[in-house]
């Protein structure tokens, strides 16, 4: 199953590698090959190739088909998506808590609730 | 003030603003303010030169422990001056229980230095009109004070931490305190408001314990399914729920992010608190810093030291 929930995990994960982190950071200032973005680390191009995938895979980056170096590109669409989730968050827990609400004021006109015998009910 | 002060200074990784809002706002407060243990029960804030920050907290064994702040100088975002003391549930100067020789009141001067982003606090205290035993005595407990003070302040030091990442909501419903305590805590009512609108939640399990876990699936209006994961961490009944809530799968609770849930009574009507912060920090911080920006590569390049500064830390 495929969710928001699980792309926004994705995400996350293949933020959280430090490697990766920096990767993305360089292709901040434009496309890159393999070769460029593996210079800085002291690491084989095969385990920086892994890395990308991990990227890709997140929508993070894209690769170029037409050269035959396939460039590497920042996609910053998940970031963004990314830095939503709090505000969509905060906005839907406004919205439990008006349901809330709503719901307390029908638990008050339950006259069967144990807790609430001390309480008498006025009217029907 | 004659005699000696007390004074602390610890450096905070958060801008001035932020730490100075962290000290006179409730909502803040309640998170960080206190001795490491204790929960906060009751909070009110009237930030003016006269005003009060009354709370009470309550320490594991049960014992109920209330204060007050009564401001004299409220200058944002640099310096704060407020007279502390030990008071009773409705506000009113008392002794403390266990230090009948502690002065009644302190008054504390708060200042903020800000450099390169981090803000450095350095609270003074010294006692008012205090006898000579009372300030004796005050002046015997500095080094007790420094371990206090420095506990309150490792907490002020996780809340800011946390703070990027978090968010926060307050409300007072119409009901009594059991009764939203109940509309949290029991299937049959969680059920009922949960929601999203147009989504049914369908209770598997709930143990409000710590340790404890509620499972939900989650329906939404074209059929797609949510199986949700709630583990209670902490669990003070009628007063505070803590726990972290994400997706259910068999690898454990997926994307979680940690929720505060704080209740009180105010009359008959009920103070509920929310704040919920994302799980994973480094990856938040990261995409703050490029959702900031929002558009297009060009000015994402701006950000490039920076992002890898982070990278390295």
């Amino acid at each position: 199953m495929r969710t928001a929930a699980t792309d926004l995990d994705t995400t996350f994960a293949a933020l959280a590698d430090p490697t990766r982190r920096a990767i993305l950071s360089r292709l901040a200032a434009g496309e890159a090959s393999v070769t460029e973005l593996a210079a800085p680390f002291d690491m084989s191009l095969p385990a920086v190739s892994k890395h990308l995938k991990v990227l890709e895979r997140a929508g993070l980056i894209s690769r170029g088909r037409e050269a035959q170096w396939r460039p590497c590109r920042l996609e910053p669409a998940p970031l963004t998506r990314a830095t939503d989730w709090i505000e969509q968050n905060r906005a839907r827990w406004e919205a439990r808590f008006d349901r809330l609400e709503a719901y307390l004021m029908k638990m008050k006109d339950v006259p069967a609730r144990p807790a609430a015998t001390k309480h008498k009910r006025r009217g029907a | 003030m004659s005699g000696k002060a007390f004074t602390i200074t610890r450096t905070f990784d958060a801008p001035r603003a932020s730490v100075f809002e962290a000290f006179t706002r409730q909502e803040h407060l309640l998170h960080w303010w206190g001795p490491k243990g204790m929960t906060m029960i009751h909070t009110t804030l009237d930030l003016r030169p006269g005003g009060m920050f009354h709370y009470g907290m309550r320490a594991p064994n049960g014992a109920e422990m209330w204060g007050r702040f009564v401001f004299e100088e409220i200058s944002p975002p640099e310096r704060l001056v407020f007279v502390s003391a030990f008071c009773d549930p409705q506000g009113g100067l008392t002794h403390h229980a266990m230090a009948p020789r502690f002065p009644l009141e302190v008054r504390n001067i708060v200042t903020f230095a800000e450099q390169e982003s981090r803000t450095t606090v350095t609270l003074t205290g010294g006692p008012v009109r205090a006898t000579q035993e009372q300030r004796a005595f005050y002046e015997s407990l500095f080094d007790s004070m420094q371990g206090g003070f420095t506990g309150t302040f490792d907490q002020l030091d996780r809340f800011l931490e946390e703070a990027p990442r978090s968010f926060a909501l307050t409300r007072l419903y119409d009901a009594p305190l059991d009764l939203v305590y109940e509309a949290w805590t029991k299937p049959e009512h969680i059920e009922k408001w949960w929601g999203p609108d147009g989504y049914r939640a369908k209770v598997h399990e709930m143990d409000v314990r710590p340790g404890g876990s509620w499972r939900f699936l989650l329906t939404g209006p074209d059929g797609t399914q949510w199986p949700s994961l709630v583990q209670y961490d902490e669990v003070v009944p009628h007063a505070r729920l803590v726990y972290r809530h994400g997706g259910d799968s068999p690898d454990g609770i997926q994307d979680p992010f940690h929720v505060i849930i704080t209740f009180e009574a105010r009359g008959d009507k009920t103070h509920v608190t929310m704040r919920g912060t994302l799980a994973t920090v480094q990856a938040f911080e990261f995409v703050t810093g490029f959702g900031a920006l929002e558009k297009g590569h060009e000015t994402l390049a701006h950000l490039d030291a920076h992002l890898l500064t982070m990278a390295r830390a």
